[in-house]
């Protein structure tokens, strides 16, 4: 398998997808963590107790690309060291033909194509967590992950040569009982403990026929004050012009349950969460 | 029998054209006139072909012409499914009567005046002679009883993305028009599709209308073979405008939701959309969610078989 560089916020549900990736033996190259609403501060710990502290974790806090299009708005001096290894650690990932697997808002991943346009197209898959079919959460139209920075998501889809996004529709059937995962998250509010999109999304990585995929023409929309952020699916692939990306719309349920089981499992071995390392 | 006193606010347009064939056959329409607004079509071949229709039916209601552009941005047609014509090559009447010298929108706040609260508009085009007769008439939306139209769609679009034509057309129009207060139904896209044309629908229509009358089947034969030359993303032949007809004149022909809409009136990817919050504590409109095909389709071929 394709080693991974893990972009992720650092949430509840990135640590499922974290034990998810341990379960299946997939080799992680590194995670870069944009912190959000939803960061864990104790998800640097808990990775690396589930890697065994073997895998590279940087922490980036890279406002949303609007700002870098602002005057002044680059990068404040104190992130800028981060952010350069942050794109190293891009840059050698595709290098080596990594998949990347994004669970937060696209922003560092659009910096690294944007910078490295050669490199960036050595990744052999990007994987989405994100964007809406339909209707959103963030607002009517738009999916949070998105809404968070769309100029990124634009430039990423726009780029990226073989998307595959998890949307929100079929997120929310991403769902495992929240006692699959007792011990990883004490203090996980409900929401959280059973949310598995990460999951889903690996699952159409690992086992492209437990997922079923619709091939949609995408681009976000930046200036409609009412749907920006919205990921704009041509579904009937009409304008020709726009990027042609994977839209996971169903996951084999038995599949899906066995995946989640085996994170489970991996969570299990791993002992006392509670235990910073 | 009690009867809905309708305007009816068409582009004319195949599918315009079969809904009124449909609201020609309805007992419990009474038509006060039609106001014709361009759209399929620019607004001279529109005119042309809301009179013939007019006179095919025998109507002899006042036929008024409005809107020849949208409110804001530049006019669109939608040439390459309705032909040149905008009615494929049906053969209308060469006697049509003159279009009514008052403008749409006066001529419809004149009937609303007139019948205190009792009119009904049932607007199967862009929507921009009702958005000028908002803004001409600001007490007009206590005059309505009620707007039954086709347009948006709670899912994919026909033009864009997510647009619907008619609210693709003229979004701002469809914006003043749910932000009138007026109660409104919204018979959509993801509705509409729903009453594609089978290839054994085509074959009744045909046998059904017989050699007498073949020019509805040829009508309906031109609107297929443009669908298939044309790449417009999808191939189904569906009766749009037909939809919203038959559910004024029969509501079990469709679900509706209360929600609140929005209409996304920025010109880039989401032009014309629709945003349909069912979840909304201040719902504007109530929004076709399921269709009765059966019982809509016999209505469909009741109205070919009473065709002129």
């Amino acid at each position: 398998m394709r080693p991974i560089l893990f972009s992720c916020s650092g949430s509840a549900a990135d640590l499922i997808c974290l034990a998810a990736l341990r379960a299946s033996g997939a080799r992680l190259c590194s995670i870069v963590q944009t912190p959000g609403e939803l960061t864990r501060a104790d998800f640097p710990g808990k990775a690396a107790k589930l890697f065994g502290g073997e895998v590279p974790w940087l922490q980036v806090n890279v406002p949303p690309l609007r700002s870098f299009f602002a005057p002044g708005g680059a990068p404040a001096a104190g992130e800028a060291q981060p952010l350069s290894r942050a794109l190293a650690w891009f840059a050698s990932a595709a290098q080596e033909g990594a998949v990347l697997l994004s669970t937060t808002r696209l922003t560092l991943p659009a910096v690294f194509f944007l910078s490295d346009p050669v490199r960036a197209a050595k990744l052999s898959k990007v994987l989405v967590l994100g964007g809406a079919i339909y209707g959103g959460d963030a607002t009517p139209t738009a999916e949070s992950r998105i809404y968070d920075d769309p100029e990124a998501a634009e430039i990423v889809l726009a780029r990226a040569e073989n998307a595959t996004l998890l949307p929100l529709e079929t997120a929310k059937q991403c769902r495992v009982p929240a006692a699959r995962f007792p011990n990883l998250f004490p203090y996980a509010t409900e929401a959280e403990k059973t949310d598995a999109a990460g999951l889903g999304l690996l699952l159409a990585l690992e086992q492209p026929q437990a997922a079923a995929c619709e091939q949609y023409r995408v681009r976000v929309e930046l200036e409609s004050p009412l749907s920006r952020g919205c990921t704009a699916c041509d579904v009937l692939c009409r304008d020709k012009t726009q990027p042609l990306h994977a839209f996971v719309t169903a996951l084999d349920v038995k599949a899906f349950s066995e995946a989640a089981r085996k994170a489970g499992e991996a969570l299990r071995q791993g002992g006392d969460w509670n235990v910073e390392t | 029998m009690w009867k809905h006193k309708i305007i009816l606010d068409t582009d004319p347009g195949i599918d315009d054209f079969f809904a009124m064939l449909l609201a020609a056959d309805a007992q419990n329409l009474e038509l006060h006139g039609v106001t014709a607004v361009a759209g399929n079509q620019v607004m001279d071949k529109i005119a042309t072909n809301a009179r013939g229709i007019a006179r095919l039916l025998n109507w002899d209601c006042p036929v008024c012409l409005g809107a020849d552009r949208p409110l804001l941005i530049p006019q669109i047609t939608a040439a390459q499914v309705h032909g040149d014509t905008g009615l494929g090559n049906f053969p209308l009447p060469a006697d049509p009567p003159q279009a009514d010298g008052r403008l749409a929108w006066d001529f419809i706040y004149e009937e609303a005046v007139a019948l205190d609260g009792e009119l009904e508009i049932l607007a199967i085009g862009p929507l921009t002679n009702l958005a000028i007769a908002f803004l001409r008439y600001p007490d007009l939306p206590q005059k309505l009883r009620r707007i039954v139209l086709m347009g948006g769609a709670t899912a994919w679009g026909n033009r864009g993305a997510y647009g619907e034509f008619n609210f693709y057309v003229d979004p701002h129009a469809a914006e003043i028009v749910f932000s009138s207060g007026v109660p409104i139904d919204m018979v959509g896209l993801n509705v509409t599709m729903q009453t594609g044309i089978s290839d054994a629908e085509f074959d009744d229509i045909a046998r059904t209308v017989g050699e007498r009358r073949k020019a509805y089947s040829e009508l309906l034969e031109f609107y297929r073979n443009i669908y298939r030359v044309n790449d417009l993303g999808f191939r189904i032949v569906a009766m749009h405008d037909s939809l919203a007809a038959a559910f004024l004149m029969d509501e079990s022909v469709l679900e509706m939701r209360p929600a609140n809409v929005q209409i996304d009136c920025s010109t880039g990817l989401c032009r014309g959309r629709s945003i349909a919050d069912f979840q909304s504590t201040n719902p504007n409109a109530r929004v076709a969610v399921a269709v009765d095909r059966p019982r809509f389709w016999d209505m469909v071929m009741h109205s070919l078989q009473n065709a002129p």
